[in-house]
């Protein structure tokens, strides 16, 4: 198991040194004890011994000086003089007595020799004497040798004893034998057990008597090397010492069984050969007692020590765990649950107890103090980002996030997810908007991926390039790219469907009424067309033959003209498509069955169209209009007036249905200006300069087919704004047209400063479709190559649109003028612009139609 | 006001630029037909801003406008060059401004989008 927690650690530090410590102790109190008990074996050792030696030291001296006292003692010597043993018997007697009264000595034996080695008196066996003590008395031998004391332990008849030997010599200096002063050593032993508690046996060796010797107790043998010379006995010791090994104790100078110690002292003679030793031995409780006192001294020191270091330990470890580990484990509670919170694993949060500890409970203010102050931004943020969530998902727009792996990432709104129709979540941006194109994906995953990487200018520069328009799951969709943190994107979707939807119903609705209005404010002009398309339909058929193909055509392209200056909706369209069909037929040289199929019914239907519209707005009998004459009360006055002069009458009436000729170029103020925005050019409003002039009816056609001179103008003569700017010219082009009557004529001049007419690129074309000879056009003057462009088939622009371009607007201009026995004058100034002269014969008071 | 060079393989546009830059109080300081001496003309006139055509016939190893702005750039990458385009091209101009071009004006042009680019590189414009 490993051990983690700092508490853990700690407690096991804590607990191996505390081990470390009582071990040592332990094992240095152990070793102190054994010394201890060592120390005082030798101790108890060196004391019975020093005792012992002591107590024969004393004897020593006693022996000694009583001995000379006695030697002196002029009885003694006159006694010996005298060989008067009576004599001398006397003199110890009153010694001796003197002794037994006065001191503890009650057993004291005096033996007196002669200086030739005899024994002359012993007092304890007075009728024993005249014996020779040369062979075992060596001390006698010397002293009565040498004339000196000599104290000596020596055996004699009675035995090991200590005895004190000095000669007897008179006043005048003559030798007379000498005096033994002799000690047992009973009291020694008396005085062990009383004083020292302990015993005393002097045992002579049996190797050390004589023959002399005195009879033995053979009782008193010990251990059958030994003799016990000594009265008083302790049995006890005698038994115990009896078993004890004497040499392993002779060698080591002491030991102990179970009930003492032991230890001994060598008894020797005056010339240090060994007489026998002293045992002397202490119950062993007593010495245990001693050992007992100094170990339990030691152990209450390892006591107290185990217990201390227990204590210090637990204390350490408790107090750890108070100090530093419980406020740890408190604190780290805390900041868990305030990461949870942070990190949104739990909605709560619990504050950190501040009474921990001093330290600890500093660093739990601090923290509790930024726990309320993160709770509350976090729930500030929180309803900010609620705040916000619920703006995204009910904002009509959708938004997504997503970074450089192109996956969408989370946080997106409800109506992103209604736009794709599903959860869009870790979906490829790039597929979801190029479902089908791979290299389209790929191109913008690159796009997206290198525009983070680049500079802000350029990011902004190069998301304008990124598609915005999609369609997704059949709805139109609007995409605004935003850079979030220059590592991810923002999209922001709109669903522009409705609004396309609604932008495409505002301009039919506009063109609805572009078309009433035109309608209403040219309501004859209308009908007029209106009647010729029907009178024309009726004879369709008659059309449908591959030789009238061609004047099939210029018909359907001025109706179309006719009917888009009208700004009719369906007609147009669909006499765009029929004239397709002719081109279609010319170009294979027969009548198509798609050709055949349009019959005067269906061509009805596509004006009753446009027409059912117009009555809705302007009322059923509107069209009925168109039979009345409106007339100003002015020209009824004149009319009136006229009426007296009979003669004018009827020109008059007649002239009353006449136009001013200005309400024919009307209408094109308002095509020039649809047409330049349809183009996409700037063209200044269209300037008519007109004087009052009425018209008979038979110039309205000419006047109508004027339609093409002012479509071709602003599609081709007007350059675009910015074409107009790199050339110098104002970007906005102008168009004018001058009416007047000059003489017998009526002028229609139109020009326009516009581009002109490339005369190169025309006799190209004249002779890439091979309408003339080479050498023919060559020859041809500017004027008649411009008037090529008014010939059938012939076009030079490379684009057909439904409005120009097809050549045969101005052919049909060319067949209305010569109608009138019109002429042309056209003066083109290349790249300065174009004016076209027509110029009608005109005679208002002639007119006799 | 800024020095300019016009590159455009188109007369017609060339002038039309220096037409639009000069009444905006530009200089037109230089004027190349293909990519090649627009490199050259931009090494020898350092111009402010440079106009560049995203089409032009391939020339000396330079194949087009984002060729070389490439090339502009390796020489000066602080130059100010602004990609002449048309609706389309969008691909080609994402990578011109990947090659260090700074912007883009769509045709037509107009005297504002001119006016509009220049200022984004950091020339104001008199009109």
């Amino acid at each position: 198991m490993i051990v983690k927690t700092t508490a853990g650690k700690l407690s096991i530090l804590v607990v191996v040194i505390s081990v470390i410590i009582l071990s040592l102790s332990i094992s240095l109190l152990f070793s102190a004890s054994n010394k201890t008990q060592e120390k005082i074996y030798i101790d108890i050792k060196n004391q019975l011994q020093n005792f012992t030696k002591y107590e024969f030291d004393t004897k020593y001296w006693i022996g000694t000086t009583n001995a000379i006292a006695l030697a002196n003692n002029p009885l003694i010597q006159q006694a010996l003089k005298e060989n008067n043993r009576e004599l001398a018997k006397h003199a110890l007697s009153k010694y001796l007595i003197n002794l037994k009264e006065n001191t503890k000595f009650k057993n004291v034996k005096i033996h007196i020799h002669t200086k030739d080695n005899n024994s002359f008196l012993r007092n304890w066996k007075p009728l024993k004497y005249g014996d020779d003590l040369s062979s075992f008395r060596k001390t006698v031998v010397k002293v009565n040798q040498i004339k000196k004391p000599i104290t000596s332990f020596e055996i004699g008849r009675a035995g090991l004893g200590l005895r004190a030997v000095t000669p007897i010599i008179d006043k005048d200096g003559n030798h007379l034998g000498s005096l033994e002063f002799m000690q047992e050593l009973n009291s020694v032993a008396k005085f062990f057990k009383d004083e020292q508690h302990g015993s005393f046996l002097l045992l002579m060796d049996l190797m050390s008597r004589s023959d002399d010797i005195e009879s033995f107790d053979r009782k008193k043998a010990f251990q059958q090397s030994y003799l016990i010379y000594q009265n008083f006995i302790d049995n006890d010791f005698l038994n115990s010492a009896s078993k004890i090994d004497l040499k392993q104790l002779f060698k080591d100078g002491k030991m102990y069984d179970d009930m003492y110690f032991y230890t001994y002292v060598d008894i020797k003679d005056f010339q240090g050969k060994s007489l026998g030793v002293a045992l002397i031995g202490k119950p062993i409780e007593l010495v245990d007692y001693a050992i007992k006192d100094a170990t339990n001294l030691i152990y209450l020191a390892l006591a107290i020590m185990v217990f201390m270091t227990l204590s210090i330990a637990l204390f350490i470890i408790l107090a750890s765990n108070k100090i530093i580990v419980y406020p740890l484990e408190t604190l780290q509670d805390g900041l868990n649950s305030f990461f949870a919170f942070l990190n949104k694993e739990r909605d709560d949060i619990e504050k950190i107890d501040e009474n921990i500890s001093a330290e600890f409970g500093k660093m739990s203010k601090l923290i509790n103090s930024n726990i309320n102050v993160v709770t509350q931004t976090l729930k500030n943020d929180e309803i900010l980002a609620l705040k916000i969530k619920q703006l995204l998902d009910n904002a009509n727009q959708g938004f997504l996030y997503f970074d450089k792996t192109m996956k969408i990432g989370g946080g997106h709104s409800i109506v992103a997810e209604e736009i794709f129709n599903k959860n869009i979540l870790g979906y490829k941006i790039t597929k979801l908007l190029y479902e089908n194109d791979i290299e389209q994906q790929q191109y913008m995953e690159e796009s997206l991926v290198d525009i983070l990487n680049i500079d802000s200018l350029r990011q902004e520069l190069m998301l304008s390039l990124l598609d915005t328009n999609f369609t997704i799951n059949n709805k139109s969709i609007k995409i605004e790219y935003k850079i979030l943190d220059n590592d991810s994107y923002m999209l922001i979707l709109t669903d522009i469907s409705e609004k396309i939807k609604l932008d495409e119903k505002l301009k039919n609705e506009q063109q609805i009424l572009k078309m009433v209005v035109e309608v209403a404010i040219t309501l004859e002009q209308f009908t007029e067309i209106k009647d010729d398309y029907y009178d024309f339909i009726s004879k369709i058929d008659s059309f449908k033959n591959i030789n009238k193909l061609s004047e099939l055509r210029k018909y359907i392209h001025t109706f179309k003209g006719l009917f888009a200056q009208k700004e009719m909706l369906h007609i147009v369209k669909k006499l765009h498509n029929f004239e397709n069909i002719i081109d279609k037929s010319l170009k294979q040289n027969i009548i198509l069955d798609e050709l055949k199929n349009i019959k005067s019914d269906e061509m009805s239907k596509w004006i009753e169209s446009d027409i059912a519209i117009l009555k809705d707005i302007l009322g059923d009998d509107y069209f009925e209009q168109s039979n009345f004459i409106s007339i100003s009360k002015d020209r009824i006055y004149l009319l009136s007036e006229q009426t007296k002069d009979n003669i004018k009458l009827a020109n008059s009436i007649k002239k009353l249905s006449y136009h001013n000729i200005e309400i024919f170029f009307r209408p094109y103020e308002k095509m020039v200006a649809q047409l330049a925005k349809r183009f996409e050019k700037e063209i200044y409003p269209l300037k008519i300069k007109s004087d009052e002039i009425y018209i008979p009816n038979k110039y309205e056609s000419f006047l109508k087919s004027l339609v093409h001179i002012f479509r071709n103008s602003v599609d081709h003569g007007i350059e675009s704004p910015e074409v107009r700017e790199e050339i110098g010219k104002d970007y906005i082009g102008s168009i004018e047209c001058n009416i007047y009557q000059k003489e017998k004529n009526l002028y229609i001049e139109i020009s326009d400063d516009g581009i002109g007419i490339d005369i190169e690129k025309i006799k190209n074309k004249i002779s890439e479709k091979a309408l003339i000879s080479e050498k023919e056009i060559n020859n041809l003057s500017e004027l008649d190559v411009i008037m090529f462009i008014f010939k059938d088939e012939f076009s030079t622009a490379t684009n057909i649109t439904d409005i120009s371009g097809r050549g045969v607007g101005l052919s049909s201009l060319l067949d209305e003028l010569n109608k009138l026995n019109g002429s042309v004058n056209i003066k083109n100034n290349f790249k300065k612009g174009i004016k076209f002269q027509f110029i009608l014969p005109f005679d208002m008071d002639n007119n006799n139609e | 006001m800024a020095t300019v060079l016009v590159v455009d393989d188109s007369r017609i546009i060339r002038n039309g630029l220096k037409n639009v830059l000069e009444k905006l109080g530009h200089v037109v300081v230089g004027e190349a037909e293909n990519g090649f001496d627009g490199v050259k003309l931009y090494k020898e006139l350092y111009p402010d801003v440079v106009t560049m055509d995203i089409t032009m016939p391939a020339t000396s190893g330079i194949k087009n406008g984002m060729d070389a702005v490439k090339h502009i750039i390796e020489f000066d990458e602080f130059a100010n060059i602004i990609m002449i385009t048309a609706h389309g091209e969008q691909q080609k101009v994402m990578q011109s401004i990947k090659n260090g071009a700074k912007g883009y004006i769509l045709k037509p042009i107009t005297r504002d989008k001119v006016r509009e680019s220049v200022q984004r590189v950091g020339f104001t414009s008199d009109s």
